[in-house]
């Protein structure tokens, strides 16, 4: 796959889609996050057949990127593009095509989230092959809007960003050094536990999550698991984790 | 084995375009003839060295019982986490069921292709699946058609598999599962070199490993169970970025 990029996120998308559009797969909604232009953090939803709803894909989308305070994210998912300028309610469903939705937000400081949109709509051509038009731009991020404000403010009901969120890595500030190391009050968000066991809880509802090389420590991922959530087929494995990295948590340490 | 009824499994091409490598080459005479047979049996085909052009080791799945500890599929992934391959494809009979209706009858029979290929940095899953006729003939009733990997029984139980190097003896977990009922197979070349032409005769701690580490991974997966608790199962993850790691330690 070629490179993640947050400042082109036409070719982002079309990079992450072509693959599985090709081969007659549906994309599952996907969020990119980025630490200034380098891409760390890949989330993609669970399959459908999971018994999933819009809104848990929106939180389990979001909750990771709220979670270590990740300022900057792409959404690449499936949509329906409709004409409107057809009246008729039924021929304009019947002529909707799919179309892949990339939205883009990014948050300075404690301003609200700058969103964009692309919409871009695709054709087969030959057995394995896709064809992609001219990207549709939008005013915002289409449905993702909502969701991604969600993500960028405050668990206190504030608005985005009225609370410093610290992130709960044991490195602060990351190699940008963008994020200063503010308090540590996060509201609701730093009380639902640590990310390596939220990143187990979703992976036991089928979401995929991937760290880029070197960021698994930054966003303290490679802390034990809390053996209290931890399912019974899984409590060997996640002892023998905890005990094989015992010494260089901050946990045992302190 | 050439039929004007079949499909041309070459029309479906390479999965995902990447090589000229396409699962369906190693699996497309084993899986015809155990069509034709009538049979189809769930066999696991390993290749370890570059270029992993060719299987090296087959294991043919023994029949299952209800007295089972754990399921054969289950057993045969002791194999993958030996030794992880360079490539491993998984051939496996399968019922076609309706996800929004699980307590219909299935809707026909099919073949469940799953296959890991390793790559810089990772391994990519894929899986594939062909519809046969259940009354046999080695009738295909369609082409090959890539489906989403979380819907093939083993894919979860794959990626554990190979991403828990146990780095127990390949040898000897062959021989543990020959002694359970499976069949080992291996290719001319790797008796004379890595396999050996004879396996070593299983000690009881290999048996007591082996089959730990089959319990362990049978109740992480349910691979054989009813299709309701594929919601049970891990997330599968691949398809992720070059270079990257999944998050989940576990």
């Amino acid at each position: 796959m070629p490179a993640l990029r947050f400042d082109d996120p036409c070719a982002t998308a079309r990079d992450e889609a072509t693959p599985r559009l090709a081969r007659g797969l549906e994309l599952r909604p996907t969020l990119l996050g980025f630490e200034r232009d380098e891409p760390t953090l890949y989330v993609r939803s669970a399959p459908p057949w999971v018994g999933t709803t819009r809104d848990s894909i929106a939180a389990s989308l979001v909750m990771l990127p709220r979670m270590l305070g990740i300022k900057r994210v792409l959404v690449v998912s499936e949509s329906r593009v409709t004409d409107p300028s057809i009246d008729d309610p039924v021929a304009r469903d019947a002529q909707a095509e799919r179309g892949v939705l990339v939205a883009r937000a990014e948050q300075h400081g404690d301003e609200r989230p700058v969103m964009s949109g692309q919409l871009l709509t695709w054709q087969r051509a030959g057995s394995h092959e896709v064809v992609w038009d001219p990207p549709i731009e939008l005013d915002d991020g289409g449905p993702w809007d909502p969701v991604l404000t969600h993500a960028f403010s405050s668990a206190d009901g504030n608005g985005p960003g009225r609370n410093g969120r610290g992130r709960s890595g044991t490195s602060e500030g990351g190699p940008g050094g963008s994020r200063s190391s503010r308090s540590r009050s996060g509201g609701s968000v730093r009380g639902a536990g640590e990310p390596g066991s939220v990143v187990y809880g979703l992976s036991r509802l089928g979401v995929v999550v991937a760290v880029a090389p070197g960021w698994r420590e930054r966003y303290g991922l490679d802390r034990p698991v809390d053996p209290r959530g931890v399912r019974r087929e899984d409590r060997r494995r996640a002892q023998a984790y905890r005990s094989a990295f015992r010494p260089t948590t901050v946990e045992a340490a302190s | 084995m050439t039929d004007p009824d079949r499909p041309d499994p070459e029309g479906c091409g390479s999965s995902d375009g990447r090589g000229s490598f396409d699962p369906f080459d190693w699996v497309r005479e084993l899986a015809l003839a155990d069509l034709d047979a009538g049979d189809v049996s769930a066999r696991l085909l390993l290749a370890f060295d570059d270029p992993a052009t060719a299987p090296e080791v087959q294991l043919i799945a023994r029949s299952e019982s209800p007295h089972d500890g754990s399921s054969p599929l289950s057993e045969m992934a002791c194999a993958i986490t030996a030794r992880p391959p360079r490539r491993a494809v998984w051939v496996l009979p399968g019922r076609l069921r309706d996800l929004e209706d699980e307590g219909a009858a299935p809707l026909g029979r099919c073949l469940v292709v799953t296959c890991l290929d390793r790559c810089t940095g990772g391994w990519q899953l894929y899986a594939r699946t062909i519809p046969f006729h259940p009354d046999g003939d080695g009738l295909l009733l369609a082409a090959a058609s890539d489906i989403e990997v979380e819907l093939s029984p083993v894919a979860s139980l794959m990626d554990d598999a190979a991403r828990l190097v146990t780095g127990h003896d390949l040898h000897r977990t062959l021989a543990v599962l020959t002694l359970w009922g499976h069949t080992v197979a291996a290719r001319r070349s790797m008796e004379d070199g890595v396999l050996g032409a004879t396996l070593p005769v299983p000690t009881g701690s290999d048996r007591h490993r082996v089959r730990r580490i089959a319990a362990e991974l049978e109740a992480r997966h349910t691979p054989a169970a009813a299709a309701s608790s594929t919601r049970r199962r891990p997330a599968v993850p691949t398809a992720i970025p070059d270079g990257w790691s999944p998050a989940c330690p576990l």
